[in-house]
């Protein structure tokens, strides 16, 4: 005889049956299930194995606290393993199926671990795998791994979407029982902006399975009528279906709603899971109290349950537990249920009750009540079949097919502690309670140690209204009941070592640790509760100790002779449960994993055929492929060369733009860069070196001076975002007395390199002002008119190439469009639009730094920029530190120009440099180079490399040494730069 | 996963929008001398409990300011602009 | 020299607005931004900037201490900017951010809980009164946000972001429509 479905009752619709599968067997429930109730109904009472043991498996609870009921459920991408049965809610079609069992459920090898039990208890990790070390990696683990263990996750791609959304309130209600709701109403009343939370599905908490009538109506009813109150107000948010995961810095929440994991198919413009992050004023714990299971032999077997739930079952679910029901108590709580069962016409076998002469008097039932006695085993190996009894001394056998147990209550403080809080233990309550006066945080009613309905009503209407007192509201408390028929369940005395067992006796259900284990941790010196923790595995599993911290502290305690405040807790950290991955990433995965940045020219590069390479968030163009190429590098050597015979056009949007004003922007400038600029004039550009305060180069770029106190400042696109940053520190900390104005413009301009030597002709036919030598020499900088005073543009004359140069800014808008204009004025030039690899290529050829060179270990001496640091200036950013003595060392890493002596061979970035004749080790390396790429210009690969005392080496003979990929090239040093080193190409 | 900065300009603000940069400490005049640039860019004080720091709200109103906070219990004192203390310095 | 076709290409060109019964997202045509800066202790410089740029054309919403962006619904020719520069300068500076920033609509009766998606500013209307405007975090994007209506918002995004920022909206307000 097992669990049943009871004719009539319950708060389940039975006009909707829904049927499902467990293990591939078809079962029907009713709406308003959950995937617990409903196995139940169906009689199954074994749903799972547990972790270590492999123990057959019921179901304990009728919340997420559950240890044992943990199912997958769905299929392909779907398929969410660990799932709590009990908190599933059943849906047509819902697939789910047991875990951690081979080849059945009912039938499982693993089991044979019970055998193995004596050598598996506490620390036999630490015992039995120590040697030999090297099996650990290859036999322990994964014969453990592969019989220990939860649900398996799916390798298919979730198909569903989930975010994330901000919510803010003056006052939070987390729970939505009997407290949370007296609250809600009393704070949405008094018009306070409220959020109320609940992890089920429909609001009421212990309501629902209550039979207390409060006021005219039944309980269940009275939590119904409370919430279409809650969601009538306008400033109300009632969000149930979401747990409340841990309490954050600043007063913020983290919350989980599983919008769409009761139904079967979700909608499409729904996420299945959203992540609230709620801020606010104040928040009321309104948690309840967890029932705490009791340490008996046998605890574990199918159709043992805690009271609390079995009551849940009957009364919101309509399910009994069995034929023959008796329950364990140390409280009152198995009272309540007892005269339940006894209204569904199930009278209890016995109630057995720790206590002497305690029956409340508001139990007028007829079961046997035997007082001063406990149950001190379990019998049954799928399901239960009777329990022994012990009273004075004398055992009794009692054939029972459910029992329930009750060891008193645990508030739930889990989220009050959240931010190094500690617990503090209560002989008065018999429970850990919350730290006292949190900011922001208050408890109420049972979460705060109160018994009762009606005392936890006037509890959640006192509190709140307290609450919203000292955020100004005026809050006019409305009593609510009065309750009648409430079996109150106050604190006892709690119930820890429970004399005569004989079987194992489960402290925590998902890690399968027994009492032993406590015992054994305390003899073997580890009963601190931290290492208790550790040793036995106690906590630790998926359900962080829900149920079973309470019970291994009680148990050490005793085993220790001390009380529980002496024994503490363990460390309460974020998440109260498990939260998925889909809902901690939210929207930001695949092709919005990061946001992507587009140049202006984006849609010019694409239609010119542009292969695209990430840089940071920008796309941008690596190359233009050309029909019959047969490979990247060929497209890379023709866009190159033909930049040094004919004309290229390069987009260089990304790099970083700052417009600087303000009557000190000079001065500011001078301070910023370790060159000088108080005298540049304007019209004009200059290179300049920004130092960090240490002295290394932190980045480079030209500024120019386009009027008197307006400068057009450009970044390197990796350092954009950092040099804004810390301009803005420089004006605003540093100097707040200098009249300085920054505004980043980097999107305002679309950015054109026009390079080459056709590169004049070609910007002339669309440039309304002269440019020739004469009229815009080298370094020239200025606004300039285009396509007949169409497009406002400015215009640089600056190289990177090497060659005749210009950029080209435009207004972003007209980017594209201007460049059409220059590929077609430029058509009979031979313009080619080139990509950042050909960038890249004229570069290093030319031997100009990037962020490969410019790599936080290099001060400007090191790349050849000694004599830029003035020492003129009293005052630089970095200029303190630059004088130190390691920093002008001749042997430091130094920029030169590397090259093989054989012109067919290859190398590249990050091989190492060795004397030539020295062993290839570490130990020799002499530097590395940092930039390399086949020149097409001198027909070879040539590289650039930081090399010990580099600058004094040129024309040394040394090994190129890649260890990584066994390659040993013979190179020489030389000069960095190997196109045209007077720059005469420059000012043609 | 949250916290909130109260920044003096723009209210309260999640500290994903704020870099962070360090001990806020006065920058050493330019003739402080070798030990007092070694200090100011080296060494650092690691208290636990108050501890201003340098925050700049980088994607609101892009300000430094100076965060008074614990950095035990995370508690936030303070937000001040950082332009605000220094001009005073000056 | 030869005639050049020149049309601009705003961001977002190639979009179609979302409508629907919860949120309206659109992209107005393209018309002028100006980013005005002052010193930040600068107390009358707003009212000098409005006193400078006819009200009627321009709403100036608050950026930072010291810097406003000024939005007009027409384009500004560079010579009317230079005008402008000239009469507000030296102590208000202006620079042109017409095509560097990107203008989003979105508005509808759902505005508000779409964009609780996007940014932590509690925009209840008590809080985030119409013109309120600030910058923040919208996702992982930093954008200008103004309240125009009681249910209608302006973001202003970096245009490289804009198209970014419009596929996240419009994510954002699927479940709306």
């Amino acid at each position: 005889m097992t669990a049943f479905r009871l004719p009539h009752g319950g708060l389940i619709d039975r006009s909707r049956p829904l049927s499902f599968s467990f293990d591939g067997k078809s079962m029907t429930g009713f709406a308003g299930d959950t995937l617990a109730s409903a196995l139940l109904a169906n009689g199954r009472i074994l749903v799972g194995r547990s972790f270590k043991y492999h123990r057959p498996r019921g179901i304990l609870t009728a919340g997420s606290a559950e240890p044992n009921a943990l199912v997958t459920v769905n299929t392909g991408g779907r398929t969410e393993p660990n799932t709590l049965a009990t908190m599933q809610e059943l849906h047509e079609g819902l697939r789910a199926a047991s875990q951690n069992r081979w080849p059945s459920l009912a039938f499982d090898i693993g089991a044979l671990n019970g055998l193995l039990s004596p050598f598996l208890g506490a620390g036999f990790y630490y015992k039995t795998f120590m040697w030999p070390a090297a099996f650990w990696e290859k036999l322990y683990e994964p014969l453990i791994r592969r019989a220990a263990g939860l649900g398996r996750a799916s390798h298919d791609a979730d198909p569903d979407d989930y975010e994330k959304c901000w919510a803010h309130c003056d006052l939070l209600v987390i729970g939505a029982g009997a407290t949370g709701l007296a609250a809600a109403l009393t704070a949405g009343r008094a018009g306070a902006r409220v959020i109320v939370v609940d992890e089920h599905p429909v609001a009421g908490g212990g309501l629902l399975s209550e039979t207390a009538i409060i006021g005219t109506q039944a309980a269940a009813d009275f939590a119904a009528s409370c919430a279409t109150e809650l969601q009538s107000m306008p400033n109300v948010r009632l969000l149930t279906r979401t747990t409340v995961f841990a309490w954050y810095d600043g007063n913020v929440f983290g919350a989980v709603e599983r919008v769409q994991k009761h139904v079967g198919f979700p909608a499409p413009n729904l996420p299945v899971e959203r992540l609230w992050r709620i801020a606010a004023k104040q928040a009321l714990l309104a948690t309840g109290a967890e029932e705490r299971p009791l340490v008996f032999g046998g605890n574990d077997i199918p159709g043992v349950m805690m009271a609390g739930a079995m009551r849940r079952y009957l009364n919101c679910h309509g399910v009994a537990p069995g034929h023959r029901v008796a329950i364990f108590t140390t409280n009152d709580s198995g009272y309540g249920l007892a005269r339940d069962l006894e209204a569904a016409g199930i009278v209890p076998q016995a109630i057995i009750d720790s206590r002497r002469d305690a029956i409340p008097d508001s139990y007028s039932g007829s079961a046997r009540v035997v007082s001063g006695a406990v149950v001190s085993d379990a019998c049954g190996r799928k399901s239960l079949s009777s329990i022994s009894v012990l009273q004075n001394g004398k055992s009794e056998e009692l054939k029972v097919d459910a029992l329930a147990m009750s060891g008193g209550f645990s508030p739930v403080i889990h989220l009050a502690c959240h931010r190094g809080g500690k617990p503090q233990w209560s002989d008065e309550h018999a429970a850990f309670l919350a730290p006292s006066s949190q900011k922001g945080l208050a408890l109420a009613g049972a979460a705060d140690g109160t018994a009762g309905l009606q005392a936890c009503l006037e509890a959640g209407v006192s509190k709140a209204a307290a609450l919203l007192g000292s955020l100004g509201f005026t809050a006019k408390p409305q009593a609510l009941g009065p309750v009648e028929g409430d079996i109150a369940a106050g604190p006892a005395k709690p119930l820890w070592t429970i004399p005569g067992i004989r079987e194992k006796a489960f402290v925590d259900f998902q890690n399968d640790v027994h009492r032993k284990d406590i015992t054994l941790a305390t003899r073997e010196g580890y009963g601190h509760v931290e290492l208790a923790k550790r040793y036995t595995t106690t906590g630790m599993a998926t359900d962080q100790g829900k149920l079973s911290n309470v019970n291994a502290i009680g148990l050490l305690a005793e085993e220790r002779g001390v009380s529980p405040a002496d024994v503490g807790t363990t460390t309460f950290r974020p998440f109260y449960s498990p939260v998925s991955f889909g809902a901690l990433a939210g929207a930001t995965h695949g092709k919005h994993f990061m946001p992507a940045r587009m140049s202006p020219l984006h849609e010019w590069a694409k239609k010119n055929g542009a292969e695209f390479v990430e840089a940071g968030l920008w796309y941008r163009s690596a190359w233009f492929a050309r029909d019959g190429e047969s490979g990247w590098r060929e497209s890379v050597d023709r866009e190159a060369l033909n930049v040094r015979k004919n004309a290229g056009l390069c987009d260089v949007s990304t790099l970083g733009k700052i417009e600087i004003t303000g009557a000190d922007a000079a001065e500011f400038i001078n301070r910023v860069y370790c060159n000088a600029f108080l005298k540049l004039p304007v019209g004009k550009a200059r290179y300049g070196l920004m130092l960090r305060e240490d002295g290394f180069i932190f980045d480079d770029g030209t500024t120019s001076r386009l009027e008197e106190n307006r400068y057009f400042m450009t970044t390197t696109t990796a350092a954009a975002i950092a040099t804004m940053n810390h301009l803005e520190f420089c004006a605003q900390v540093l100097w707040p007395g200098l009249d300085v104005r920054l505004a980043s413009v980097t999107d305002q301009w679309a950015q054109m390199a026009v390079a080459g030597p056709k590169s004049r002709a070609i910007l002339q036919q669309i440039i309304d002002d002269d440019i020739s030598n004469d009229a815009f020499p080298y370094l020239a900088a200025r606004d300039v008119s285009l396509f007949g005073g169409q497009v406002h543009g400015r215009l640089f004359r600056i190289s990177f190439s090497g060659e005749l140069a210009f950029e080209l800014a435009v207004l972003a808008d007209f980017g594209e469009a201007t460049a059409d204009a220059l590929m077609q004025a430029g058509d009979t030039h031979g313009i080619q639009p080139y990509g950042v690899e050909a960038l890249s290529v004229l570069r290093i050829e030319k031997g100009h730094v990037t962020h490969s060179e410019i790599n936080g270990t290099a001060v400007p001496a090191d790349l050849g920029f000694g004599r830029m640091a003035s020492s003129a200036k009293a005052d630089f950013i970095g200029k303190h530190m630059l004088s130190r003595d390691g920093l002008s060392a001749r042997d430091r890493l130094q920029l030169v120009g590397v090259m093989p002596l054989d012109t067919t061979a290859y190398f590249r970035s990050g091989a190492h440099i060795l004397a030539k004749d020295a062993d290839a080790t570490l130990e020799n390396d002499q530097g590395h180079v940092t930039s390399s790429c086949y020149s097409p210009h001198t027909g070879s690969h040539i590289g650039l490399a930081l090399v010990k005392g580099g600058s004094a080496r040129h024309g040394e003979e040394i090994l190129i040494w890649n260890a990584l990929h066994g390659e040993y090239v013979p190179g020489r040093l030389c000069d960095p730069v190997f196109v045209d080193p007077a720059n005469s190409r420059l000012s043609m | 996963m949250a916290s909130l900065v109260p920044c003096p300009h723009c209210g309260l603000r999640p500290k994903e929008e704020f870099t962070i940069k360090g001990a806020a400490l006065p920058r050493p005049s330019p003739d402080a001398g070798a030990d007092a640039w070694l200090d100011h860019v080296y060494l650092r004080d690691n208290p636990r409990g108050a501890l201003d720091e340098f925050w700049h709200h980088t994607s609101g109103c892009r300000r430094w300011l100076i965060v008074s906070r614990d950095t035990f219990s995370h508690e936030i004192s303070a937000c001040r602009d950082a332009a605000d203390p220094a001009k005073e310095r000056s | 020299m030869p005639e050049f076709q020149i049309s601009r290409r705003p961001a977002l060109s190639d979009k179609q607005p979302v409508t629907g019964p919860g949120i309206e997202i659109s992209t107005p045509p393209p018309g002028a931004i100006l980013h005005a800066l002052a010193q930040p202790g600068d107390a009358g410089a707003r009212g000098f900037i409005e006193s400078a740029l006819m009200s009627d054309i321009f709403s100036i919403r608050p950026v930072s201490p010291g810097q406003w962006f000024s939005v007009a619904d027409d384009p500004l020719s560079h010579a009317d900017f230079r005008n402008l520069c000239e009469a507000l300068e030296p102590r208000v500076d202006l620079v042109d951010q017409s095509h560097g920033r990107t203008r989003i609509i979105v508005q509808g009766p759902q505005v508000e809980a779409m964009l609780a998606k996007g940014t932590a500013i509690d925009l209840h209307i008590d809080q985030f009164t119409v013109g309120s405007a600030a910058s923040t975090l919208i996702g992982h994007v930093s954008a200008h946000l103004t309240r125009t209506g009681e249910h209608c918002f302006e973001i202003l995004v970096l245009r490289s972001f804009a198209e970014n920022m419009w596929d996240d909206l419009v994510r954002m307000s699927r479940e709306f429509n």
